[in-house]
């Protein structure tokens, strides 16, 4: 097997609520590989989030993170001393959030910005190589970079903001990039051309691109789906969506509207209330009282497949 | 039932700035039970479109037909009568309910102001009803917008809109922040509806597959007008966006 340039093991995330705690990742394993870019796919509330943020560091006090992150020459990023990890996220880890109008500044212009980026996120680099705001600005597409700096974050459109955070990602040397929901809110060619940004531009780094649009899965090399925590299935891209196995992955396949626009009856279970066996089964057609009764585990059933349902297969 | 006439509308950046024209002249029909679908970029002026409609923008210019008379025309009883007839549900659905009015109150309030309900048990009956109607438990009545989730916050938008026996739901973006497998439980609401009733939906949407499987006839609205209309499937044939492998058969 080849080795992973970011292996997650057993990543664990709680956060108390009161005498409740909610475990909103839970012993979650993945293994990523520079070039082969993974989907992480799943609905609102799955965890797929919080995962990322867990692994830069960026959650609050309240959450206890458990499990282990190997990458970039670190055994356990989840136990690097905050000093060390300030120096691999924005330079060598980068994040692209969700929201990204909302992750502007609001009151200053977009070249402002980036040049902060830049200047903060840059210091690996020599100063030659230091980028230029607008330079980033024309790397993502934009057609009149140096006009596009000097606007407010308020005068740009959804998919413009999507390309300046991109862009502001590209400030220092990403090895490895999250990329949350970037699709979120895009019109089908805004999307088009921001999947090909980030197939273009971080084709050699680890990319997971966090999203609940099954659309955007689709021509990823791999693809991993979460519920309610929990990782059910990881599957190679040319399976999906044609030959996912785990009912709930069918489920979303059939409600999409290219597929019968069918609905998963319920809704996922709350984190504070996990069923005891499969926490698909409430929602599952193919329940039994074994899946009622026992949780199942994710099976591995061919090289880089794995799927959590005592079904699958049969 | 629902006529546009060379609708247009103009936006003026401050008091003294250039007019831009938003839209240019649109044409458009909706006859009863039918479902159309209005596809187009963001930006195309779509929104701008259904606020005209329910009258929340005035035209510069064109008319809007209701049964045949002029929607700008009414006022009174007329105009009432007019705004529970045609409902009109938005993408944001916290943002379309109030942050401080609990649900029962959020549902209770349109039927008492369109004199639906001649007593509060009899409101509080039609609420319940709505709420099975939509696939909302009881239990959702004392909550704020705040402590429901996007699905059960559009599912109670959708409550309030249907319980004013609608003649045109029109949906701007009804689903496009829910996720795939409750989209498909919110529009499934409105199927069931509209088989009961013959009501006519006018969803507004950028999403070329959801159109394209869920409505009778469609047009595309660019830069103002409708470019295009017709059926969905041969508007929008086979994908556009390079995604053969999304071709496939379904499992």
């Amino acid at each position: 097997m080849e080795t992973a340039d970011l292996g997650i093991r057993r990543l664990r995330v709680a956060f108390r609520a009161g005498r409740d705690t909610l475990r909103v990742v839970d012993e979650v394993s993945l293994d990523l590989q520079a070039g082969r870019h993974l989907a992480l796919l799943g609905e609102t509330g799955c965890g797929k989030s919080v995962l990322a943020s867990a692994i830069l560091g960026l959650l609050p006090e309240s959450a206890t993170v458990s499990g282990a992150v190997r990458a970039l020459g670190h055994d356990n990023l989840l136990s690097l001393a905050s000093r060390d990890m300030n120096r691999l996220r924005g330079r060598a880890l980068v994040l692209i959030p969700q929201n990204p109008s909302g992750s502007l500044n609001p009151v200053f212009r977009v070249g402002r910005q980036l040049a902060e980026s830049i200047r903060l996120n840059g210091a690996d680099l020599s100063w030659k190589r230091r980028p230029e705001p607008s330079e980033l600005l024309a790397r993502v597409g934009l057609d009149a970079p140096g006009s596009v700096a000097r606007l407010f974050p308020h005068q740009l459109s959804g998919g413009m903001a999507q390309r300046v955070v991109t862009a502001a990602g590209l400030a220092g040397m990403p090895r490895i990039i999250f990329a949350d929901e970037p699709t979120k809110g895009l019109d089908a060619e805004a999307r088009r051309v921001c999947l090909d940004l980030l197939r273009t531009h971080f084709g050699r780094c680890v990319l997971m691109l966090i999203t609940h649009d099954l659309k955007a899965a689709v021509g990823l090399p791999r693809v991993a789906v979460m519920y309610a925590g929990e990782i059910v299935e990881v599957c190679e891209g040319r399976d999906f969506p044609g030959s996912v196995q785990h009912p709930y992955t069918r489920g979303l396949v059939r409600a999409h509207p290219a597929f019968g626009l069918t609905p998963i009856r319920g809704a996922a279970p709350s984190p504070a209330a996990l069923p005891r066996g499969c926490r698909f089964a409430p929602r599952c057609g193919q329940a039994d009282d074994h899946c009622r009764a026992d949780h199942p585990p994710l099976v591995p059933y061919a090289p880089d497949r794995s799927v959590r349902c005592f079904h699958a297969g049969a | 039932m629902l006529v546009l006439e060379s609708v247009t509308r103009d936006f003026r950046a401050g008091r003294w700035g250039k007019a831009r024209r938003v839209l240019d002249g649109v044409n458009l029909s909706i006859g009863p039970g039918e479902v159309y679908g209005l596809v187009g970029a963001s930006g195309s002026g779509k929104t701008t479109l259904a606020r005209i409609v329910v009258g929340l923008l005035r035209p510069s210019g064109g008319r809007v037909l209701w049964e045949g008379r002029e929607v700008m025309g009414l006022s009174g009883r007329a105009l009432r009568n007019y705004r529970r007839q045609v409902q009109l549900v938005f993408q944001n659905p916290q943002m379309s309910l109030d942050p401080r009015q609990t649900v029962e109150s959020a549902l209770v309030e349109p039927l008492a102001a369109h004199g639906l309900a001649p007593s509060r048990r009899a409101a509080l009956d039609r609420v319940h009803a709505m709420l099975d109607e939509c696939g909302l438990t009881r239990d959702i009545l004392g909550r704020r917008p705040h402590q429901i989730s996007g699905g059960q916050a559009q599912r109670v938008v959708l409550a309030r809109a249907l319980a004013l026996e609608p003649r045109l739901v029109i949906g701007d973006e009804p689903t496009s922040m829910l996720d795939v497998s409750v989209q498909a439980q919110v529009l499934e609401i409105l199927s069931r509806r509209r088989a009961q009733t013959g009501l006519s939906l006018w969803l507004i949407s950028h999403d070329v597959d959801l159109v394209r499987s869920f409505c009778g006839r469609a047009g595309i609205l660019e830069c103002g007008r409708i470019a295009a209309e017709g059926e969905p499937a041969a508007l929008f044939p086979a994908q556009e966006d390079g995604a053969d492998m999304w071709r496939e058969e379904a499992p």
